[in-house]
């Protein structure tokens, strides 16, 4: 148990860690490594955006006729088999870097408000009162909760990414010929699909985490209340 | 003195108020985009389930010109939409922000108070 205090004459203050919840426990110690790994994230996703210029230069530095007639295994294919893989799974990765920053920024909020149930907890002992802890039932909304909605977007868009690089290493005459109620059109028609719905569905993640640093302010506001009733109750008005 | 703190918070309550509306509307609002997407979907499916040749000869006025035409037009304003839903959420986020500046002053009150109390036997 970490315990901090200080003396001033013959009154002590103390604020002790264990009238922390557990979540907030972790949230502050989770807060700082959740946005270092989510700007991680996004500049790893920006570099791999780079490295996709390069091979979209590749590609258009052939003729359209030079394009179509590449057949599957040549640099051509594969260069398209890249471009149309990374376009499926890079942008859930970004957003599932945004998601952890979010995540990191509700986590830090959370930290706040174990920061004020201790100090309130500190206070009423320094008045000789029995310490009433307040938490509302809002406070239980958990972020890592909100995270899976982006981790499943993630997945999901990594499961797309390796059908589209199936996809598109085949030539694009392959494909454009593929005959109706083939393999290949149905992994086309799939990706698409999924693709479609997808973005909405990385939306809804992120509208999760919005709520949750919504949440956490409320919070501290129903907190922050309820800290003055409890000081006002002590010294009897 | 207590009767000049603003406990009840009549302000703040009404930011709250304010704050958790418009964080459901932004909810709302996603959750009708993957509605949307999810037809979108649907209908990406069949569209692109057709052979190539299918999809560049389609007749003026066929089934399949018109799913390709809707999956192109509704992408248009999808797109917007979603970031509407994102605007709601940051504006709930900004009115639950400032919820919390009188509550920080209604706290600062009440110390000031408890603090009063405490000192006045000492005083006389």
């Amino acid at each position: 148990m970490a315990t901090y205090s200080y003396a001033q004459g013959t009154q002590s203050f103390e604020t002790r860690q264990t009238d922390m919840t557990g979540m907030q426990r972790m949230a502050s110690k989770m807060w700082a490594p959740w946005i270092v790994m989510g700007l991680m994230m996004v500049l790893i996703a920006f570099i791999i955006g780079l490295v996709l210029q390069d091979r979209v230069g590749f590609w258009f530095s052939f003729p359209k006729a030079e394009r179509d007639a590449a057949v599957a295994g040549t640099d051509i294919v594969s260069a398209k088999a890249f471009i149309e893989a990374t376009k499926v799974w890079l942008p859930a990765f970004k957003f599932l870097g945004l998601g952890m920053m979010l995540g990191g920024i509700t986590f830090l909020l959370a930290t706040i408000l174990g920061t004020l149930r201790p100090s309130g907890a500190a206070v009423q002992r320094a008045l000789g009162a029995d310490v009433k802890l307040y938490k509302p039932a809002i406070a239980n909304v958990f972020p890592v909760l909100m995270m899976m909605v982006m981790i499943a977007a993630l997945v999901i868009g990594i499961v797309m990414g390796v059908q589209a690089n199936d996809l598109y290493s085949n030539s694009i005459a392959t494909i454009d010929s593929a005959p109706s109620g083939s393999e290949l059109l149905a992994q086309l028609g799939r990706i698409n699909a999924v693709t479609a719905w997808l973005a909405p569905f990385k939306f809804v993640g992120m509208a999760l985490l919005f709520s949750g640093i919504a949440t956490a302010l409320v919070t501290i506001i129903y907190v922050l209340r309820w800290q003055s009733r409890r000081v006002l109750e002590l010294v009897g008005q | 003195m207590n009767g000049e703190i603003d406990l009840k918070g009549s302000d703040s309550q009404s930011r709250v108020g304010l704050a958790i509306l418009l964080i459901m509307l932004g909810l709302i609002t996603e959750m009708v985009a993957l509605g949307i997407g999810s037809y979108l979907g649907v209908l990406n499916g069949e569209y692109w389930s057709e052979t190539k040749a299918a999809r560049d000869s389609a007749a003026a006025g066929s089934d399949l010109l018109s799913t390709g035409g809707t999956i192109v037009a509704v992408a248009t304003w999808l797109e917007p939409l979603k970031f509407v839903g994102v605007a709601f959420f940051f504006a709930g986020i900004a009115f639950a922000l400032s919820g919390i500046v009188p509550r920080v002053q209604a706290r600062a009150q009440a110390m000031a108070t408890a603090i009063e109390q405490h000192n006045a036997p000492h005083t006389k």
